[in-house]
């Protein structure tokens, strides 16, 4: 019986690589498997929280969880509202019973309390309304079209990231002090330093435009293009477009992610339990992975949760550079558009996927390090 | 151990590390570059040569010009001011604020925590941008300073600070509840000693390592950050400029004309190298735990 | 190893040349779009609405002009920009050009079979001035009889609007006044027939490619939100059918990604180039410009001081080099210092202040700002793009230069910038453009009437006002031309309440295989007329 939530776990794991691998061959992943994914997820996760005993705490953290999502819809709404300028304003002024005729419409001619009344109704019934500068989507319409680009990007980005940035901060770790290490982190720190709106440029240069074989052997360069073996610069519409994307948005997580991992695995090694568990005459390997390892991981996990919805819900300076359909363009320029509804939409979904992502994130500390008191 | 001791000790600790005290030096040579600008660039960072429009480097512009024919040197010289007082005053300020208000959130628990930590996934929630344009209104119709440059700053600043300070509050949240439960807290507590106290004399030094860390990566991404709302106009006013902005500028330009990206791409990245090594190094040194 | 073996999978697919377009339609239906017959080109962002009646931004007019067509068009082909028949085979005027008649077409049949007929036009305007359907881009055709009164809702029967079918195939037009270029306006998407049917049964989905029903040379086919439009030649079109079978309009906001789109051959197309690069395009042959029906100028706000006095306003005029900043910009923009941009009837280089900075520092002297230090601040706004930022750092650069002024600028983001512009205090001095709608200079002379909600320098001229009004009735040109000359002269050398800067380009890129490629002024591209190479 025990096994059955370790069991449930992996074998999400291995669905989910499933979903992975159906992506990147075809292009699309069947209907069938995603919702067998959510199933076994769900169910494995929910195991682990009652098995954990976590289960009163998770559902006290939904319902505070709730109250939040309306505070933060409360005050965005009407944050909104004391912004300068209107959705309609354009360089052509318009005339004044043209205006009125738009904000009625639109019923933005109604009291602000009425307007925020009708918004919140219609958010609690689930119509989050319609696009003032899209004319006829619907808002939601809009968010399942872009959301699940972003996600695909951002979700490629995170493994990317974890995959390089966890065991790159080990290595520094294990070998501190020494010349690994030095390498291992001037890697990160290069990472880092380099900002995504000049390492999309810089990769672009390189891998779409051949740099430096285009100027050096034009044959060989002609060649490349004819077969088409060089990299799209922009777009998304095959895995070949996934790969430079993918590469600019994680690789920052992935330096900061090394870094961290390095500075707290070295807290920890020097912390007192290990020296302890190290006096008893454990292998250091046995050491490194079984206490260092889990007890290095807290910090990370808290840089994880804003970093798993922040890069989940897209990078606005890598979708404008790559034309990627996603969401986080919307971020920026439904604000500069003054398209309230759609602006109040995509605040409610990065929160809910904020609290969400805390509130896993709260779960592992209690996994990982069960001193720990969660609220 | 002395409070206070562990700072004399770290110093003489971050003496060994040699690539620590490069990064130093640099540093603190862009800051000496950037507070004499206006004696050591060659000409005034907004004179445009009208024949001399996006020239290469050559002796008479070792950088080359930009778009308006103005030298890029100059424009680099200054562009310090501006990038190096944007991230080190909003680290600073987002720190001081992050840092107090997660370790409060910690060290209580309960439900002070709770409440607090609540407020802090509001505040990352609401959208930045509605914040910082707010903001800038707010500050561009009250004039606070009569300098064209600190005008040209202060809605930056503001707007970076009150922005930064969420992510450091809930890192710091979590350090503190770790060595909240630690052995000597926990003896400190059984001898009596007052929840600030502990707070400060043994909680805080005790998590200086991932602050400073933090810190140091603060420091370049608000440099960054700046530099994106430059790009999106929510930034610095022109005709002053950052590095962020320059490199911006530039990012697209890279076959046309590299000299107007490579040379602000490099200040750039080389001041943020500087400072994340710098980082380590200080992390490394000042941890007490380090050297018990 | 796993990731070496992605690679090469990566590779493997790279593999294939791959010049063609594959595409899956909404029905499911597969389709390949060969190379040689489709033309891949840009727009800036998602159409915001593919209704014609009722859309005002460029991405959907352009398109909205593949796909549709008016009574009239342009004669794009010539620089005079005739007018030629389109929907409408001949039109008369009456009652000296405050009645007009237009025969229709016979046998143009909407892409559902339905043929066209003159109640579709007046449907169309039915629409947009309803006040409900709350059209943004309706003061165009407010020189109808009683057409501002209903989208006013002061007139609630639409059959007192100076729109009727006459017949099943003529339609009549009475205006409010006799206008000489009232066909003119029948070019523009707002005056486009519309089906009424079809728009009240799938309501605001009606766009969707599988809903839409036009009659123009193109006809939607895929409508892929956010990302791609695929247009394919209309069969049925009245017309001689168009060259290229399909058009696929790739939405991309960046100017610049566009760019490498085109030079990595993806893309045939391209409008909107992004600013910084245009010196290293103008070498190239793709590139081609032509100084469009665009006027770039400044704005003062006349209540501010100091340009509350005219000797001022006019002094900041004489103190700007026009021909730096056009070398600054350096795409072939032309130094404009009168009101009528050139390549437009009416633009004569006569009128308006040329470059004198002695003459201006003695305009200073006299109303008493000798001392620039003294001289109140004075605040530039714009909105935050490249080309304007540059302009306004030249700008600020020369009055410091030649007049000793400090100026603040104030670059803003979009809707704060339009926001700032309604007050008097925020801004002393502004940026602001304007394109003509149609070709005629009353486009650019309605912006300043004191009842223009467009001119927002605060500035009102009687005498001005009565010279547009007398200028728009007349139908003789020459006397057009002298009324036009007078409102300049108070407009541009002795009120300046603006400046007018430069006349802007059309620049756009075009690919080597695109053929019979003709630039105009008004930046229209009806790829009807463009072939393929093969």
């Amino acid at each position: 019986m025990t096994a059955i939530g370790p069991l449930l776990f992996w074998l999400s794991f291995l669905l989910g690589l499933a979903m992975v691998l159906f992506d990147l061959v075809y292009m699309t992943v069947p209907s069938l498997l995603v919702t067998i994914f959510w199933v076994v997820f769900l169910v494995s996760f929910f195991w682990g929280v009652i098995k954990q005993n976590l289960l009163p705490f998770f559902i006290k953290r939904l319902l505070s969880s709730l109250f939040v999502v309306f505070v933060i819809a409360t005050l965005t709404f009407f944050l909104l509202r004391l912004l300068p300028g209107g959705p309609f304003d354009e360089e052509k002024a318009l005339p004044v019973h043209v205006k009125k005729n738009i904000e009625k419409k639109y019923g933005l001619d109604k009291p602000v309390h009425i307007q925020y009344w009708s918004h919140i109704s219609g958010i609690t019934q689930g119509h989050l309304g319609y696009s003032y500068k899209y004319e006829g989507r619907e808002v939601s319409e809009i968010i399942k079209d872009a959301f699940p680009v972003s996600f695909k990007l951002g979700f490629y980005a995170l493994l990317l990231s974890f995959l390089i940035g966890v065991p790159l901060g080990l290595l520094a770790a294990a070998h501190h002090g020494t010349r690994w290490d030095s390498a291992a982190m001037v890697v990160a720190i290069s990472g880092i330093s380099l900002p995504s709106f000049l390492m999309a440029p810089l990769l672009i240069y390189i891998f779409s435009f051949g740099w430096p074989i285009n100027h050096w052997f034009p044959g060989f360069y002609q060649w490349l293009v004819d077969y088409d073996i060089l990299l799209p610069a922009a777009l998304w519409h095959s895995p070949r477009h996934y790969i430079l994307p993918v590469v600019t948005l994680g690789i920052r997580p992935a330096a900061f992610i090394a870094r961290l991992t390095r500075a707290s695995v070295l807290d920890v090694i020097h912390s007192d339990f290990v020296r302890t568990a190290r006096a008893k005459g454990l292998s250091d390997k046995v050491v490194l992975y079984h206490h260092v390892l889990r007890n290095s991981l807290v910090p990370v996990l808290t840089y994880a949760g804003p970093l798993v919805a922040g890069i989940l819900s897209g990078s606005f300076i890598v979708e404008i550079i790559f034309a990627i359909p996603g969401i986080a363009k919307y971020f920026v320029q439904s604000v500069f558009n003054r398209d309230y509804p759609l602006i109040m939409a995509l605040t409610l979904l990065f929160s809910v996927m904020l609290i969400l992502a805390n509130l896993v994130v709260d779960l592992l500390y209690k996994v990982v390090d069960p001193r720990i008191e969660v609220s | 151990m002395k409070s206070g001791g562990w700072l004399v000790e770290g110093f003489h600790e971050l003496k060994k590390n040699r690539l620590a005290w490069v990064c130093l030096f640099f540093i603190a040579f862009v800051c000496l570059v950037a507070l004499t600008a206006r004696w050591i660039s060659p000409y005034p960072f907004d004179e445009q040569h009208i024949d001399h429009l996006l020239e290469g480097p050559s002796s008479q512009f070792w950088f080359g010009t930009d778009k308006l024919g103005r030298d890029l040197l100059s424009r680099i010289i200054y562009g310090a001011r501006m990038s190096m007082a944007v991230g080190i005053i909003t680290a600073v300020i987002s720190l001081l604020i992050g840092a107090l208000y997660g370790a409060v959130s910690g060290w209580f628990g309960g439900w002070i925590d709770a409440v607090m930590m609540r407020v802090v996934d509001i505040a990352y929630s609401i959208p930045s941008l509605v914040i910082m344009i707010l903001v800038k209104v707010i500050f561009d119709s009250v004039a606070l300073f009569s300098n064209p440059e600190l005008k040209a700053l202060t809605g930056t600043l503001i707007a970076l600070s009150i922005v930064g300070w969420v992510s450091l509050a809930r890192l710091v949240r979590g350090q503190v509840l770790q060595v909240k439960e630690m052995a000597y807290i926990e003896a400190g507590q059984a001898l009596g000693f007052g929840h600030w106290q502990l707070l400060f004399r043994h909680v805080l030094p005790n998590i200086m390592g991932p602050i400073i860390v933090m810190l140091t990566f603060r420091i370049p991404a608000n440099i960054l950050f700046e530099s994106f709302l430059s790009f999106i106009g929510l930034g610095l006013q022109p005709p002053f400029s950052s590095w962020g902005v320059l490199a911006a500028d530039g990012a697209d330009l890279l076959e046309s004309y590299p000299h107007l990206i490579l040379f602000p791409g490099a200040a750039l990245y080389l001041t943020m190298m500087a400072f994340q090594l710098l980082g380590d190094g200080l992390r490394d040194a000042f941890d007490p735990k380090m050297r018990l | 190893m796993k990731f070496f073996g992605c690679l090469l999978i990566f590779l493997c697919l790279g593999c294939q040349p791959q010049k063609d377009t594959p595409l899956v339609l909404k029905s499911g239906e597969r389709r390949v779009l060969p190379y040689g017959e489709t033309l891949s080109t840009v727009i800036t962002s998602e159409p915001p609405k593919i209704d014609w009646l009722l859309s005002s931004d460029t991405d959907s007019s352009w398109i909205e002009e593949q796909i549709m067509q008016g009574l009239v068009q342009f004669d794009l082909s010539q620089p005079g920009l005739k007018l030629l028949p389109a929907l409408a085979t001949h039109w008369q005027q009456k009652d000296k050009g405050q009645r007009w008649v237009f025969h229709l077409r016979k046998n143009v049949v909407w892409t559902d079979g339905v043929s066209f007929q003159a109640q579709h036009v007046v449907d169309a305007f039915e629409r947009i001035l309803n006040p409900a359907s709350a059209a943004i881009a309706v003061d165009n055709i407010f020189p109808i009889q009683n057409a501002k009164k209903y989208n006013q809702g002061l007139i609630t029967h639409f059959n007192r609007v100076g729109v009727k079918a006459l017949g099943p195939l003529t339609v009549e037009f009475v205006l409010e006044q006799p206008m000489a270029f009232f066909p003119m306006l029948l070019t523009h998407h707002t005056t486009f027939p519309i089906r009424k049917d079809v728009v009240e049964k799938h309501g605001e989905l009606w766009t969707e490619p599988e809903n839409i029903v036009t009659l123009g040379p193109y006809k939607m086919i895929h409508w892929h939100h956010d990302s791609r439009l695929v247009l394919e030649r209309n069969e049925t079109y009245w017309g001689e059918p168009p060259a290229i079978k399909y058009l696929v309009f790739y939405m991309i906001g960046k100017s610049s990604t566009s760019l490498r789109m085109f030079e990595r051959g993806k893309i045939d197309f391209m409008r909107d180039l992004p600013s910084s690069e245009i010196p290293r395009l103008r070498q190239k042959p793709e590139f081609h410009y032509l100084p469009g029906l665009r006027l770039y100028y400044y704005g003062f706000k006349i209540k501010k001081k100091p340009f509350d006095d005219k000797r001022v306003r006019r002094a900041i005029a004489l103190a700007i080099d026009r021909s730096e900043i056009t070398k600054v910009l350096g795409g072939g923009q032309q130094p404009l210092k009168s009101w009528v941009p050139m390549g437009m009837f009416g633009f004569d280089p006569q009128w308006g202040l040329d470059f004198n900075v002695t003459k201006a520092q003695k305009l200073m002297k006299e109303a008493g700002y000798e001392d620039a230090t003294r001289v109140p601040p004075i605040v530039l706004g714009f909105n935050t793009e490249e080309k304007h930022r540059r302009v306004a750092e030249n700008i600020q650069a020369q009055l410091k230069r030649n007049l000793g002024l400090r100026v603040e600028l104030k670059n803003e983001e979009w809707k704060t910038f339009l926001n700032g512009l309604r007050s008097d205090s925020v801004y002393s001095l502004f940026r602001l453009g304007w394109v003509a709608d149609y070709a005629d200079p009353h486009n650019f002379f309605a912006i300043m009437t004191s009842f223009s909600v467009n001119n927002r320098t605060g500035w009102e001229n009687e005498q001005y006002d009565t010279l547009v009004a007398k200028a728009v009735k007349e139908t003789e040109p020459e006397t057009r031309l002298r009324l036009y000359g007078k409102a300049q002269a108070i407009l541009v050398e002795e009120e300046m309440p603006v400046i007018p800067l430069f006349t802007d380009v059309n620049q756009v890129l075009v690919s080597k295989r695109v053929t019979n490629y003709n630039n105009n002024v008004l930046d229209l591209y009806h790829f009807k007329d463009m072939g393929l190479k093969k």
